[in-house]
């Protein structure tokens, strides 16, 4: 089976920025919106997975990963319909998250998606 | 109509002499508010520290655009007032371009002023920069870089009570070639972190409701600084619900000096002062109406390669 492959830095932009489209350049509202959610949609339809390479850009905020991949489960309940467990786990299965340079931000995504608090991951 | 003289403490660093730094810049907001120009007398300061000049510098440009007169005497002591100078003070209030809000590439220190975005671009460069003075050659910090988005959407978000993104952000980054240290002091002039987590707690409906209460299990006495202390241990997202993809920014802060990605990290907010790698949680007499975040990276903190 092939893997559809994103790479921030590479696709996206070296410096991520804020949560919102209207908070300043590169957000992570952009990201979602005009690549990942297209690509998620794309590999579920596949029944493909995607890695999405964070490695390469000058650094992340908390509220752009949140907004990218804690957002896409918001996306898929709320515009999608998907019952919120659904969205969880499809979105935890189907996006690998790769990440060398900064290992624990797989932990921190893998929280946001499922909705897990800190102290739980931690 | 005459200017109101006030003297500067003769230890200008925020961290170490905290309150009586609070007590002058309170006392300038003062005259602010009342629309007085003030002749400040900064001539038997014999500490200062870049901390205090970014503490100092949103005020005074506050008078500037108010059109508020100022004036003042330098320091006496020539080593003081050759800090003062380097430090970007005077370039940051009397800008040759007034548009210019980033400045990069000088050898001591460089003050900038961020508006109301967030800023990644601008100090993905200066880090670039702050690592030439640490390591001798271009690195990444995506740690400092992470933190430093944090507090600039902190800011957007949390600062005012009034309309998210009105306050400003102003950084200060010094650069100790002698050490190989890069300092950060970062500050936003809102309303503090405890004054905006009680105006959010107001209404029943809001996901702070009652966060003092859920937060300190109901142990009567507990002091903000307690309090802050759970929060950066992400105390204050475990106990509120709903909208739980908000309210990280803190404990992220906390993780990313644990994780050795900065050192030295402090942080002074209302009434509570925080050294946080030693644990000193302390509340303070006076209150501080903003958010003042101190830390500093060395070359034993983690960085990458440019890639």
């Amino acid at each position: 089976m092939s893997t559809f492959k994103i790479s921030i830095a590479k696709q996206f932009t070296k410096t991520p920025g804020p949560r919102y489209i209207h908070e300043g350049k590169f957000s992570g509202e952009q990201f979602r919106l005009e690549y990942l959610y297209p690509l998620f949609i794309k590999a579920m339809q596949a029944n493909q997975k995607i890695e999405a390479v964070l490695d390469g850009t000058a650094g992340y905020g908390t509220s752009f990963l949140e907004e990218s991949f804690g957002g896409l489960v918001r996306q898929l309940v709320n515009k999608n319909g998907m019952d919120v467990k659904k969205a969880r786990s499809l979105v935890n299965d189907i996006i690998i998250i790769i990440s060398e340079e900064e290992e624990y931000l797989k932990d921190d995504i893998k929280s946001y998606v499922m909705g897990i608090p800190y102290e739980m991951v931690y | 109509m005459g200017f109101e003289p006030i003297t500067a403490p003769s230890n200008l660093s925020f961290r170490s002499n905290v309150v009586e730094v609070i007590r002058f810049v309170n006392r300038l907001e003062a005259y602010f508010v009342k629309r007085k120009k003030v002749f400040i007398n900064f001539k038997h300061v014999k500490e200062l520290d870049y901390d205090a000049v970014v503490l100092l510098l949103p005020i005074l440009t506050r008078f500037k655009k108010e059109g508020i007169g100022f004036d003042g005497y330098l320091p006496v002591q020539p080593k003081i007032k050759k800090r003062l100078k380097d430090s970007g003070f005077f370039f940051s209030l009397f800008p040759p371009n007034e548009t210019n809000e980033f400045k990069y590439g000088e050898e001591n220190s460089i003050c900038t002023v961020g508006k109301t975005n967030v800023a990644q671009e601008h100090t993905a460069k200066l880090l670039e920069h702050a690592s030439l003075t640490i390591w001798n050659e271009h690195r990444r910090c995506p740690g400092v870089q992470g933190t430093l988005i944090e507090l600039m959407q902190n800011t957007r978000e949390h600062a005012s009570l009034e309309k998210e993104g009105e306050q400003h952000w102003w950084l200060s980054i010094n650069h100790d070639k002698t050490n190989n240290i890069v300092r950060f002091s970062f500050i936003d002039y809102g309303v503090g972190i405890f004054k905006s987590l009680d105006s959010k707690s107001n209404s029943s409906t809001s996901r702070f409701h009652g966060w003092r209460n859920k937060l300190s299990r109901g142990v009567l006495g507990t002091t903000d600084a307690e309090l802050f202390k759970k929060i950066l241990h992400g105390g204050l997202h475990a106990t509120t619900s709903g909208e739980e993809h908000r309210g990280r920014g803190l404990p992220k802060l906390y993780r990313t000096l644990k994780r050795n990605q900065i050192s030295n990290l402090f942080v002074i907010t209302n009434t509570v002062y925080a050294n946080v790698p030693s644990e000193d949680f302390r509340m303070l007499d006076e209150n501080f109406s903003g958010t003042f975040i101190y830390f500093e990276l060395n070359k034993y903190n983690h960085n990458l390669n440019l890639s």
